[in-house]
């Protein structure tokens, strides 16, 4: 009896589990500049030139707002991983959203 | 009286004047609806910029920044936005009244600087008494953001160096193709959001707030006069599109009527000759 209910809470537990991470699991890239968005897309980690260091968003990071160093931002995406130089500019990270605000950006071939 | 030739030739213009200005109204209606998707696209720069400097400004004390103080002088720098080209209606011209209304009531207590964009406020204000700090040329054309970030720049630094201790912009604001308006926003010192609500997500900053903040208000003057620009620019073409369209109109009333008349002259002329004809016939009858 108790081990019944002790595997049926288990259960729920990493079907709750498997919910928030699968929820958790991506967050929207926008990437926009005085002319135009340039990209908004679900993407699963970016790496940012900041101007304290470069560092790396997963999604569910805290909220954190920094200005960015010109350099290379890259994000992946499933199993691509895109690359783009963008000039300095700033970053907004929250748990499901990152918004990139520069003034250049110029895709690499 | 003007004779048959005349008249032709009056139609033959008037119908080359016409295709002019209808050609003109093609292009102005496409740089109208490129000059409206940039406004469009512009914007979530600008609301993104504006949604970081609510939530800065509303952690960070007013005299954090020289660009957030007030100061007690009221020495006024006014930016007014023109075209480099005429032809498009009263745009300029409603411009160019806007300013000086506001100069008038404001020349009482301080000395105004201008600082101009576009030929036309160039044209209009160098034979007047007014001072004139800098002057450009980008009216005209699509708005490139290094523009607004050039003088933007120049203002912002101007303004630390205390040249002047307000900035306001005068530009047209693009309510529809056919209606655009005047208006008169502050830049400078850029006023705290009215709204003294906390923001509900405590950042991390990096580095710290006032360095952002003291990074990102520069950028705003320049996102605000870049939107300015763009605005000015729907602005003039859609003025330019109805000021030519009626244009075209008149030139085809015209046309109409000089035809009529054209026709007329003709069938008095057959008649002429018709009575001449038969008098003569007659005379060598009798």
């Amino acid at each position: 009896m108790q081990y019944g209910v002790g595997r049926k809470l288990c259960l729920l537990f990493t079907a709750y589990w498997l919910l928030l991470t699968d929820m958790a699991d991506t967050f929207l890239l926008e990437i926009v500049t005085p002319d135009r968005l340039f990209l908004s897309e679900q993407v699963d980690e970016m790496t940012a030139p900041g101007s304290e260091g470069e560092f790396g968003v997963l999604a569910g990071h805290a909220p954190l707002l920094t200005s960015l160093n010109s350099g290379e931002l890259s994000y992946k995406k499933g199993a691509d991983i895109n690359r783009i130089m963008i000039g300095p500019g700033y970053a907004e990270v929250g748990p499901q959203k990152v918004t990139i605000l520069t003034e250049q950006i110029s895709t690499k071939d | 009286m003007p004779s048959l030739r005349d008249i032709k030739r009056r139609i033959k213009s008037v119908k080359n004047t016409q295709q002019i200005t209808k050609a003109m109204k093609m292009v102005s209606a496409a740089k109208l609806r490129r000059a409206h998707e940039d406004i469009v696209a512009a914007r979530p720069y600008a609301q993104k910029m504006l949604d970081i400097i609510n939530s800065l400004s509303s952690s960070v004390s007013p005299d954090a920044h020289p660009l957030l103080s007030k100061r007690g002088n009221n020495r006024i720098e006014l930016v007014i936005l023109t075209s480099d080209r005429g032809l498009c209606g009263s745009f300029n011209s409603s411009i160019i009244r806007t300013s000086e209304t506001f100069l008038r009531k404001n020349t009482g207590n301080a000395k105004t600087t201008l600082n101009l964009v576009g030929k036309k406020a160039k044209d209009y204000f160098k034979r007047r008494d007014f001072t004139i700090r800098q002057e450009r040329a980008f009216g005209s054309g699509r708005p490139r953001y290094a523009n607004a970030a050039e003088l933007g720049k120049e203002i912002v630094d101007s303004y630390i160096m205390e040249t002047f201790d307000e900035v306001y912009i005068l530009y047209s604001e693009f309510k529809s193709a056919l209606n655009q308006k005047p208006v008169i926003q502050k830049l400078l010192p850029i006023e705290p959001p009215s709204g003294t609500e906390e923001s509900t997500t405590e950042y991390i900053y990096e580095p710290f707030q006032e360095a952002i903040l003291a990074d990102i208000l520069p950028k705003y003057i320049e996102i605000q006069i870049f939107r300015a620009l763009l605005e000015s620019s729907a602005s003039e073409h859609g003025a330019r599109m109805a000021a030519m369209d009626s244009a075209t109109k008149n030139a085809k009333e015209m046309i109409e009527g000089l035809t009529l008349k054209f026709n007329r002259l003709r069938q008095a002329a057959i008649t002429k000759e018709l009575m001449e004809i038969i008098g003569g016939a007659e005379a060598l009858k009798g």
